[in-house]
Parts: C-alpha cells; structure tokens; sequence
C-alpha cells in the first residue's frame, strides 16, 4: 500500500467514524427518530458492516448496535441482524470486553425474537458469565432478566423465577434501572401466574405497574395493566380485569400503538363476552376492528376481532351480521393456518345457520368443524370444541 | 377493451346492465364494470370503511358521480336517466314528464344515455392517467435519457410481462454495466399504462456483505420478504411475525396481479434459489429478475441475455451521453475516431460513459494509448484502468465523496448522510455531486419523491480494492 492510498484509508477511516456518529445521534432521540432510523437503515447496516472490519472502529460499531437495539426488535429486522451480530462478536478485539457482553446479551435478544431458545439461552449465559468475570453487577443483573424471559417462554418456570429473583437485589439497589426493575416484575408476574400463585402475580404486576406510572411510559404501563387483568381474570376478579383493561385502553387511546390497543380491546371484549354483557363485548370488539387493523398485515388479529363479532352477535339474535363476519373470520382463518381457532369459528358458524333455519347448512358446518377438530385429540381446546360442537349438533339432528 | 371503439361498445353494454339493475339489490351480479379504474378506487375506499367490501355499492357509486358531472353540463340528460333507471319510470312516464310522447321520449334518453357513456370514459382516462403516475412514482428515477440497442430485447420483454401465461419468472441477466437495470426500468413503465398489475413494487436488495454476496440465500429469500411486506403494507409500523410473513405476502400476492421488480441479485446461488422460491409466490403477477449471473434454476424462467452494443449504437450512445453532460466537442467526433475507443473498450454502455468524461479533459490519442495499456492484460483490468484514469481527473472534493462512497447501501443514501460520511459542507458537496453523476460515476435512486445516490457495483468494487486497498479479510 503506497503514501496516497494509506492516506485514502485514513479517510475513509473517517468516514466510517462520521456514519456511526450520525447514527448514534439518531439513535439518541429514541422513537421521535426511529422512523428516520428506519427510512435509513440500509445505511446504517453498510456502516456497522464497515465498521466491525476495522479495529480501530470496532468498539464504536458494538455501542451503536447496542443503541439501534430499539429498531431492530420493534420492527422486525432480527433476521438480518443475526449474522451482523455473529461476526461483531467473532472480530471483538479483547480490549473491549464490556461491549462484548452488550453484544452477547443483544445476540441473545436476536435467538430469542426468532424463538431459537436454545440459542438464546446459551448466548446470555455466556454473557452471564463474562460479566461476573468482570465484576459488574449491573451487566450480570441484565443477563440474568434475560434468561428469565428466556426460560419463561420455555415453559420452564422454575429456571425463570431463580434468574428473576438473582436479577432483582441488583435492579433494586440501582438507581438507573429502573426500567429494568418494572421489566423483571412484570416477567416475574407472569411466572407466578403459570405457577398458579396469583397473589404473588397480582403483587408483582402490581408493583411493575407502580413503577411504569413514575416513569411514565404509556405502553409500557398499558401492558404491565394488561398483564395485571390477565390475573384479575385467572382469578375470577371480572370487575378489576375489567377495570384494568380499561385504563390500559384509555392509557393509550391517543397513541398511534394500534396493535397495543387492538389486542386490549379483544381481551376486554372477550372477558364482556364471557359475562353475558353484549353490548358492551360489541361496542369494545367495534373499537378493535380499527381502519388501521383492517389494513395492516396482522390476520390474526383481524380474525380474532371478526371472530368476536360474529360470536356476540349471534348471542344477540342478529344472526345475518352475525354470518357476515364469521364468514370473513373463518377466511382470515384459513389463512393464517390456525386449524382449531378455525374449527371453533366454523361451529358457530353453524349454530348460526340453525338458528337461521338452514339446517342443512347448520350439519355441514358443524361436520366440517368436527372433522377438523377430530385432528387434534391432544389438544385441550380442541376437545372442548369437540364436546360443545357434538351437542349443539345432536341437538339439530334430535329437532329434525 | 382492445380499441377506442371497442371500449365505448363494451362500456355501453356494460352501463346499461348496471343502470338496469340499479333497485335489484343482491340478486344483480357484483361484477359489473368492475374492470373501471373508477370501480376499483372506489372499492378500495370502501373496503377501507366498512369491514365488508360492497362491489356493488362501489359500482353505483360511480354512476352517481358520473351523473352528477352530466347534471352540471346537462340538467335535463341527468334527469331523464334519474327518472328511468333511479326512480324507475316506465318511458310513457317520463315523456308525460317532459311534455312528449314516448318516442321522442325514447329519443332523449339514448342521448342522455350516450353523454353518460362519454363522460364515464372521460373520467376512466383520467382515473387511468392517475394511477399510472402514481405507480410510477414509486419507481426510481430513470438513470437514462435514451436507450440504444435494446429494441429487440425491450419488445420481448413487455411482450412477456403483458402476457398473463408464460412463465411467471422473467430475467434479464448480462455482465455488469450492460444495461439491465435500465432495460427493466424502460419495460415497466412501458407495462405500467397497460394495467395488466394491480400493483407494481421495485426492489433493490441490498446485498449483507461488502462484497455483494449473500451470507445465506435464505436469508435474502427472508429479506425479499421483508422488503415486499414493506412495501405492501406502508403503514404497519410493527413486524409480522416472522413465521407468518410468508404466509401473508403469498395471500397477498395470490389475491391480485403485482409485477414485483428485484434489481441487481449479484449473488448465483441467491439467483438460483431466489428464482425457485418466487416461482411459487408468482401468479397471477410476475417477478422480473436482473442478474449478473446465468439463470440456473429448476424454475421456469424467460431469460433474456444482454450482451454488449454493436459498434452503429455504441456510437450512438457516445454522442448522446456527450450532449447530455454538454461535452460538444465529444459529440462531434467522427465515425472513425468513435470506432477506434469501440475497438478497445467494446460495447458496454458503463464504461463508454465513462469514457466519454475521460475524453472531456483529455486528447483522443492519450485516451487510447492509456485504454491500450490497460486492455493489454485483461478486460478486467481494461476497465480498472478506465476507473484510475477517471479518478485521477475528478476534483478533489469528488474524490473525497466518491471514496466513502461504499458505505452507502444499494438502495442508495440521502444527501445528509452523504454529507457526514464525506465531511463537505453542502457548498463544497452538490458540486462534487454533480461532477460524480455527470461521469456516471454516481447514480440516482430511490423514487420520484425522495432521491436517493448510490454507486454501481463495479465502482464499489474498484474503490475497496484500489482506492482504499481493502484486503480480503476486511472484505466480508
């Protein structure tokens, strides 16, 4: 390499330094930028893919990857990232070990959003480990909250709550995490409601929800209340589910998180639906079935609203409407391929056409809907199903 | 509707059915002009209100307004076709109406009926206009003012994109600057105002290397999805979940006809596996592909191969190129002096370009002797050459833009970045960035509302290896 084009690397050594800087700076204004991030993020992956090549930018890329986490995860760009990852963490130089175990931790993050546990796992107990090599508790103290939400998607609630519990003294006694703290409660909560203890649950949630108020983060808080009426509801307490799931609704009611909001709308829906009151499990499955909803991507979501409406009107003796949307529930469900769901809705969809008086119709959707269901003889819906779907159809057969 | 005439004839026939069947409600057919523009448009609006999407209603909708544009113009014709399709009245009725008998009556009508027909095909050419534009701003800027030498391939290759059999997979594949991207652009927009797509979405996928290959084609098959779920669905700011990303795209795809472009896949075994996974999301839309590399594939594909300009419209170009950037002395030259730089440089348009800047600022003969040195060991090595002797002509300033180049994505960057990477004020950068794109050095991406500037794959290629002196281990 001669003078000039030593010279050239030097800038171009620049250049690199200057990309990650304007990327950090957008990643500093946090979700006022990330539509920003986002329009740019081609970018900004040719600049970390530069940046990890060279030693001397290495540290600055592993921090801004750090920083752009928010982007990644909330918009769906993990697969991408993986390898990005993979090969920041095989260049990192052994000077920076910190930013190792920030990376290890995000790798972790990545395996888990594309639901490799295994994987996940195995990256935050390497992070685990090189952080209690170097004496920093708050990075173990991550480390450990993320093998809880690990192990409790796992299904193994044991190994959550004993990382819960070695991440919280740390959590506690910090002051600058407390975003962290609100985190693991709410994770915690949600092992103790798997567990059966919902007094426990209750006083976690209740305790995350506390602190998502004081920070003051609307979709946080909306959720941890959500979490909190999933425990009100595991515990027959109908009111304050009710209650909670309403303030999560108006919590969010002029913020642009639709998803957030659509699904508090189905839950309180469903719980009306489960009180007989349908109206109000009407009124709220209406405000689900938003413009936004309809023209998003988010099926299930669609058909978990279409599906609710057809079934409360149906209750209701408003069986042509009601038809109407079982028959677009039933499309939405055959696309997103979930069979017993679809089962489900194929059998209300003849009750309703009993109680139309088509009963021919009403035997061949009830038929259709058993034959699916029969499919499944180890799952616990569908043998519900099963039972309720086989008496409303012997019932038809036994009036003719 | 093939003709002018036969467009008025179907419409004709086809207005009447759905004034006739105005009160029928339910029982009427839920087609009818459904393949109006105007129907469409306003299905969507409606689609997008109610949960249901009411054919029908969208279809009188239309009428309505056509008929409101023919009260403004003639408030008796809209009359007569209130009174007789709306109000249902018999023509004995409606002559007692107008002070006639039934058949002048009858008369009025059929007139009435054809101010209609007019005027709902004033507003479908309109409605078309529109729409056409509005796809194609969604397309990049063309990076060409004047395309030579690809007639034949451009007739083949809209021929295919009109036709709804054939392969559902069509390809351009060719060396790298020959042209394929601007042959694609050409075409689409050409199949753009024949309506055969729903919609139509360009996509340039960023390789997830330096080097341009792929980490894993699977993951590009996952990015393609990303981009596209992206695209259909703008104002989903949160990710499907990845498992049911195929799912929905696929459903998507199915439901209506999309030309969906994939620009620049650089990688063979990305091609390859591409080319059989698209094969299955295609119909009733097609995917076009341009490649550098053949199309191997158990696919069915409709490849059509680009080679280089023979030496009449490698000629042409050159003097169209050199008028373009304003080097008229360039556009004069001869025949001859035209076909010696064809004798060593060939028929690729990339670098004819860029030869007609390096003939800008340097004599003829110093041109040749310096493409003769070069085109001694190789072609590869002819073309490096031609890039050295054009960066060592650029100013300073669009040296120091051009070198950090590279970190810019495929898809391009926006002048701010373009800015910060390079460290010019924007005094100092819309200068450099012009003498880049008037030596094709630079290219200009993005769409019609936002621009964006990336360069071309062998420019990145010749800046990491011999600007900066990128080794293989730091190119990954």
């Amino acid at each position: 390499m001669d003078d000039e084009q030593a010279g050239r690397r030097q800038q171009f050594l620049g250049g690199i330094a200057a990309g990650l800087a304007y990327f950090q700076a957008l990643a500093a204004q946090g979700d006022e930028a990330m539509d920003t991030l986002d329009a740019e993020r081609h970018n900004l992956h040719q600049v970390v893919q530069y940046g990890l090549a060279f030693p001397e930018t290495w540290p600055a890329t592993a921090t801004l990857i750090d920083q752009t986490f928010p982007l990644i995860e909330r918009r769906g760009y993990w697969p991408e990232w993986i390898p990005i990852v993979c090969r920041a963490l095989s260049l990192s130089p052994s000077s920076a070990p910190r930013e190792k175990v920030l990376l290890l931790n995000r790798l972790g993050q990545l395996y888990f959003l594309s639901r490799q546990l295994k994987e996940a796992i195995t990256k935050h107990q390497e992070a685990e480990a090189l952080a209690v090599e170097l004496g920093d508790e708050q990075l173990v103290a991550k480390a450990h909250f993320h093998l809880m939400g690990d192990y409790l998607l796992n299904k193994q609630y044991t190994e959550a709550e004993h990382h819960g519990q070695q991440a919280l003294p740390e959590l506690r006694q910090s002051n600058s995490e407390t975003r962290l703290l609100a985190a693991t409660l709410k994770i915690l909560g949600q092992t103790s409601r798997e567990l059966g203890d919902l007094k426990v649950a209750e006083a976690r949630t209740k305790e995350s929800v506390s602190i998502w108020r004081t920070i003051g983060d609307p979709t946080e808080l909306a959720r941890s209340l959500n979490d909190l009426a999933n425990v009100y509801l595991a515990d027959e307490k109908f009111e304050q589910a009710a209650q909670s799931y309403g303030e999560a609704i108006n919590i969010l009611h002029s913020s642009e998180n639709e998803l957030d909001k659509a699904m508090l709308c189905i839950n309180l829906g469903a719980l009306y639906y489960r009180l007989e009151q349908w109206l109000e499990a009407e009124t709220t499955f209406r405000r689900a079935d938003s413009p936004y909803l309809r023209r998003s991507p988010q099926y299930t979501y669609q058909a978990m609203v279409a599906s609710g409406l057809g079934n409360v009107l149906l209750e209701q003796g408003r069986f042509a409407e009601a038809i109407l949307y079982l028959d677009e529930a039933i499309r939405l469900w055959h696309i997103v391929g979930e069979p017993i769901y679809l089962a489900n809705t194929l059998g209300a969809m003849g009750e309703a056409n009993a109680l139309e008086g088509q009963t021919a119709k009403a035997l061949s959707w009830y038929n259709e809907a058993l034959a699916l269901l029969y499919r499944y003889p180890s799952s616990d819906w569908a043998r519900r199903f099963i039972k309720r779907i086989e008496a409303k159809r012997k019932q038809l057969l036994a009036k003719e | 509707m093939e003709t002018e005439q036969g467009k008025l004839d179907q419409l004709q026939h086809d207005l009447k059915l759905a004034l006739e069947v105005w009160h029928d409600g339910e029982n009427t057919p839920q087609n009818l002009l459904e393949y109006l523009h105007l129907v469409q448009a306003e299905r969507r609006k409606l689609s997008a209100e109610k949960t249901f999407p009411l054919e029908r209603l969208a279809t009188n909708q239309v009428l309505l307004a056509a008929l409101g544009e023919l009260a403004k113009q003639d408030e008796t014709a809209a009359q007569i076709l209130r009174w007789r399709y709306l109000d249902n009245l018999t023509q004995e009725a409606i002559g007692n109406k107008l002070n006639a008998n039934r058949f002048a009556a009858s008369r009025q009508l059929k007139a009435a009926y054809n101010q209609l027909v007019q005027i709902l095909l004033q507003r479908e050419t309109a409605a078309r206009v529109m729409a056409a534009n509005e796809i194609e701003s969604g397309l990049p800027p063309s990076s060409y003012s004047k395309l030579f030498g690809v007639n034949g391939p451009q007739k083949a290759l809209v021929e295919q994109l009109l036709r709804r059999e054939g392969p559902p997979l069509v390809a351009i594949s060719g060396l790298g600057g020959i042209g394929k991207t601007a042959l694609a652009d050409k075409a689409t927009r050409q199949v753009i105002r024949h309506f055969v797509y729903d919609r139509v979405f360009w996509l340039r996928l960023d390789p997830q290397t330096m080097t341009g290959r792929s980490h894993e084609p699977e993951q590009t098959f996952q990015n393609l999805l990303q981009e596209l779920a992206q695209r259909i669905w703008p104002d989903a700011k949160e990710p499907l979940p990845a498992q049911q990303r195929l799912t929905q795209v696929r459903h998507e795809l199915k439901s209506r006809p999309h030309l969906i472009i994939i620009d620049n896949l650089e990688s063979e075994s990305d091609t390859a596996y591409l080319l059989d996974r698209l094969n299955d999301l295609a119909r009733p839309g097609k995917f076009l592909v341009t490649s550098r590399s053949q199309m191997v594939t158990t696919a069915a594909v409709y490849d059509i191969s680009l080679s280089e300009l023979p030496l009449a419209d490698a000629t042409e170009l050159v003097r169209h190129q050199a008028l373009d950037c304003g080097y008229d002395e360039v556009a004069a030259a001869g025949g001859d002096d035209i076909g010696a730089i064809y004798q060593v440089v060939g028929g690729n348009p990339h670098f004819l370009k860029l030869v007609v800047g390096l003939l800008h600022q340097m004599p003829l003969p110093d041109v040749l002797e310096q493409l003769r040195i070069g085109r001694e060991e190789s072609i590869e090595k002819l073309y490096r050459h031609i890039y050295w002797q054009t960066w060592q002509l650029l100013s300073p300033n669009a040296k120091k833009l051009l070198q950090n180049m590279p970190l810019v994505a495929e898809s391009g960057g926006m002048p701010p970045f373009l800015m910060t990477i390079s460290s010019l004020p924007a005094v100092q950068f819309w200068p450099a960035l012009q003498e880049l794109q008037r030596r094709s050095l630079v290219e200009v991406r993005g769409t019609l509302h936002e621009k964006l500037y990336g360069i071309h794959q062998l420019t990145r290629t010749f800046i990491q290896t011999d600007i900066i002196g990128l080794s293989g281990s730091e190119v990954i």
